[in-house]
């Protein structure tokens, strides 16, 4: 497709230009800058920090899709969340929270002129500052960049059941190299353009991970092609390096992909879903380090690996700090701030307003957005225990009636996520009422499948996590249903989430969200069929380490304990919640009061098992789990018999 | 017999919202008595979460220790030595009132662990009397 080149009258695309200067200057003021914030004295080496820290390389890519949805936002009055792949790009996410009076208006101190400017720079990856990756602290964001991976599961998660919502999401090219990331394409599988927002993927190829290329860079372009459209997406390039010519080209193609997004949403919600659409996505291809310093040493620098970090580390080598102030000054800051410190107001309205602005939107401070569970009194499911031992239940079958009532009342804001075990953890009563989701090819033979199905099954627990995550953390609630065993792939999703948490928790403008609940079943002492690969109970230790604050584990022994877990779960704020329960048949202890007495107190003696009272005990007995606490009452029989 | 639901009760209310104060814990689990802890789980972590309690050097636990393959439910817990024989067999080891009978029942318990891996290797399934296990209350 020809894209047109007059997108933009000359007067924007200068405005537009100058917006993306301001905000590669503020990005290239926090690495470097400890003072001197507006270039007012020549620049010296006590102006600059002693330890430069950051990533430049992926940072002036960023500013400028940020500056071009700015302006798609404002055109069409649309409603997007900026999700940051390359999330070690962090003064850019900062730089522009700023620009548009976000990052003032949360942090006060970081004021709007040239202390604050100064405050500002210095913060940034610095003792008692902040953060060097887009984190918590970063208005906007619910991605953390540190570990890369995840960024579209995020995205695909904050689009379910948000029709107005689009998702930008920027996939940095290394991040594009890892599994999570590969699968994570597929979740246009998943999507239901009738009661679900957009997704725009936009694939930044700057070409370099921190010393060697990337992959998605160095193949064919038709091969490039061709995988996004074998992924189901209409792939629109913009590749250059001339600032003019790619503004242009960035706004048209902007222009084409929202109508895109817009005529698919359209047709799906006059017409009922027909058929997955081909979502556009857009593939960027420009410099790493743009805009920065063409050379360092004698040594290509724009357009290498070497812009990747900090090019040109060490400032007291001669020439460093002149090389850095004609960069600086390129970006003409005189132009683009007054006198006073203040982004000029001929550039500032070029950002939207309020909540539009993508670091003011209430979706990426999800706890704004949070509605509690509409919840059916757990009681109504109790299995019937008229003496310990005295009933059989299979657990999680117990807990899956619950769940299919809280789906039934809870129809825009609660999934369930597995990775194709719901079924086989007993969770089948939920079929009742929903279906798998899918919104790729349907055949007459399956089983619960359709387009607005509410059980989101598939075979990459790393996707599970991601989509419930991004679902969690724009205001949802939502289960996660695995296999004791395999929910180790996402260990490393898990501590992330959890330092996500443990930070959020601790940022005032921040609210709680809905805890991420995790049913582990199919677990080790009943995997006795599949074999030791599937035999694994070591979840819970890594969970263990994370902040009391923050994890919860449970392992409730029977039908009626576990009803009572999961509804003190589903109600609970800014947790991680570890249920493990067993599926199979097995003896009731508890009827329901004292599961919920039990529950409460978390920990306590079972009277009738025991024979201590009025006196001290020779041995305690204690246990966990559910085998573990049938095994322990066949003890205390046996003791009674042998010792009587 | 004690039953632990909410696993982070165990660690001390100075490290865990959740935690017992030391005073509970020791009503609980006595100062000084044996302790034979079934865990869900590897062993260790009930030793990380009670590491500071009064009673830890006489917790003894089981739990998960790595030993599994394809076998029958019962077998799992036998081969980690988190069934009802060998936690029969814990007690007796640390109960030293328990008596003359002591040595009786230690060799009861260990013919039906021979009875069950011989069973099992034939059967391919659990004995009855494992598989139709009740509680019952003595009269």
């Amino acid at each position: 497709m020809k894209m047109k080149t007059d997108a933009l009258t000359p007067e924007l695309l200068s405005k537009l230009n100058a917006y993306w200067r301001a905000a590669n200057y503020l990005s290239v003021g926090q690495i470097y800058l400890y003072d001197n914030p507006l270039l007012k004295q020549p620049l010296k080496l006590a102006h600059l920090k002693p330890r430069l820290l950051g990533h430049w390389g992926t940072t002036p890519g960023l500013n400028f899709i940020y500056a071009h949805l700015n302006r798609v936002i404002k055109a069409h009055d649309l409603n997007v969340i900026y999700i940051t792949g390359p999330g070690h790009g962090g003064p850019g996410l900062v730089a522009n929270a700023y620009l548009e009076g976000t990052y003032s208006e949360v942090y006060p101190n970081i004021s709007q002129d040239t202390d604050g400017m100064q405050r500002l720079f210095k913060q940034f990856s610095f003792p008692g500052g902040i953060p060097s990756h887009v984190a918590p602290e970063t208005p906007g964001s619910i991605h953390e960049g540190g570990e890369l991976g995840y960024s579209l599961s995020h995205a695909f998660g904050a689009a379910f059941d948000n029709p107005d919502l689009i998702v930008a999401c920027v996939v940095g090219d290394g991040e594009a190299e890892t599994g999570p990331l590969a699968t994570g394409w597929h979740s246009n599988k998943f999507l239901n353009p009738v009661h679900d927002g957009a997704v725009l993927p936009i694939l930044h190829l700057n070409g370099y991970k921190i010393a060697g290329p990337t992959v998605l860079a160095r193949i064919p372009h038709d091969e490039l092609e061709a995988l996004f459209r074998g992924y189901g997406y209409t792939p629109y390039f913009v590749e250059g390096d001339d600032p003019d010519k790619m503004h242009q080209l960035m706004a048209a193609t902007l222009d084409v992909v929202t109508a895109d997004i817009r005529r698919i949403q359209r047709e799906a919600r006059a017409n009922g879903f027909k058929k997955r659409p081909s979502w556009p996505m857009i593939i960027l291809r420009s410099p790493k380090g743009w805009t920065g310093p063409k050379m360092a040493d004698g040594k290509k620098t724009e357009g290498s690996w070497r812009s990747h970090q900090v090019p040109m580390g060490d400032m007291s080598h001669p020439g460093h700090v002149k090389v850095l102030a004609k960069w600086l000054k390129s970006y003409r800051p005189q132009e683009l701030f007054d006198k006073t410190g203040k982004l000029r107001s001929e550039l500032a309205e070029l950002a939207p307003k309020g909540e539009r602005r993508m670091s003011a939107n209430p979706h990426a401070n999800g706890g704004l957005l949070l509605n509690d569970l509409r919840l059916p009194d757990f009681r109504d499911y109790a299995v019937k225990v008229v003496k310990p031992g005295g009933a059989l239940g299979e657990a999680t079958r117990v807990q899956g009636e619950f769940i299919r009532d809280v789906i039934k009342r809870n129809s825009a804001n609660f999934r369930v996520f597995s990775p194709d075990e719901t079924n086989s953890n007993r969770w089948g009563a939920v079929f009742e009422v929903t279906d798998r989701c899918s919104t790729a090819e349907i055949l007459p033979g399956d089983d619960h499948v359709a387009p607005d199905g509410r059980v989101m099954e598939v075979l990459s627990e790393h996707q599970c996590e991601g989509w419930l995550e991004g679902y969690l953390l724009t205001g949802r609630h939502g289960f996660f249903s695995c296999y004791e065993a395999f929910i180790h792939i996402v260990d490393s999703m898990f501590n992330q989430h959890a330092k996500w948490l443990d930070v959020a928790g601790k940022i005032p403008w921040r609210r709680p969200i809905a805890s991420l609940n995790y049913l582990l079943s199919s677990h080790v002492w009943r995997q006795d069929h599949n074999g030791f690969s599937h035999q694994d109970p070591g979840f819970i230790d890594v969970v263990a380490n994370k902040k009391a604050e923050i994890v919860r584990v449970y392992l409730p022994p029977d039908a009626n304990t576990l009803l009572s877990v999961t509804d003190h779960c589903l109600r609970s704020r800014n947790y991680v919640n570890v249920i493990v329960a067993g599926k199979q048949p097995t003896p009731q202890w508890l009827d329901m009061d004292a599961a919920i007495k039990h529950c409460t107190a978390g920990i306590g003696i079972w009277p009738w098992a025991s024979n201590d009272q009025g006196g001290e005990p020779d041995v305690v007995m204690a246990c966990c789990g559910d085998v573990p606490t049938l095994e322990t009452l066949a003890a205390v029989k046996l003791l009674r018999k042998h010792f009587p | 017999m004690i039953n632990v639901v909410d696993l982070m009760k165990l660690q001390p209310q100075s490290e865990h919202p959740h935690g017992l104060s030391d005073k509970d814990f020791d009503t609980l689990f006595t100062k000084d008595k044996p302790i034979i802890f079934a865990h869900h789980g590897y062993p260790m972590l009930i030793h990380r979460l009670t590491y500071r309690r009064t009673n830890h050097k006489n917790i003894h636990v089981r739990g998960f220790k790595e030993e599994g393959t394809t076998s029958t439910p019962f077998d799992m817990v036998v081969m980690n030595d988190l069934d009802r024989f060998h936690l029969v067999a814990d007690v007796i080891d640390r109960v030293p009132s328990l008596g003359p009978r002591a040595a009786y029942a230690k060799q009861a318990l260990r013919d039906k662990l021979i009875e069950h891996k011989q069973y099992i290797a034939e059967h391919g399934e659990d004995m009855p009397e494992i598989r139709n296990w009740k509680w019952s209350n003595p009269k």
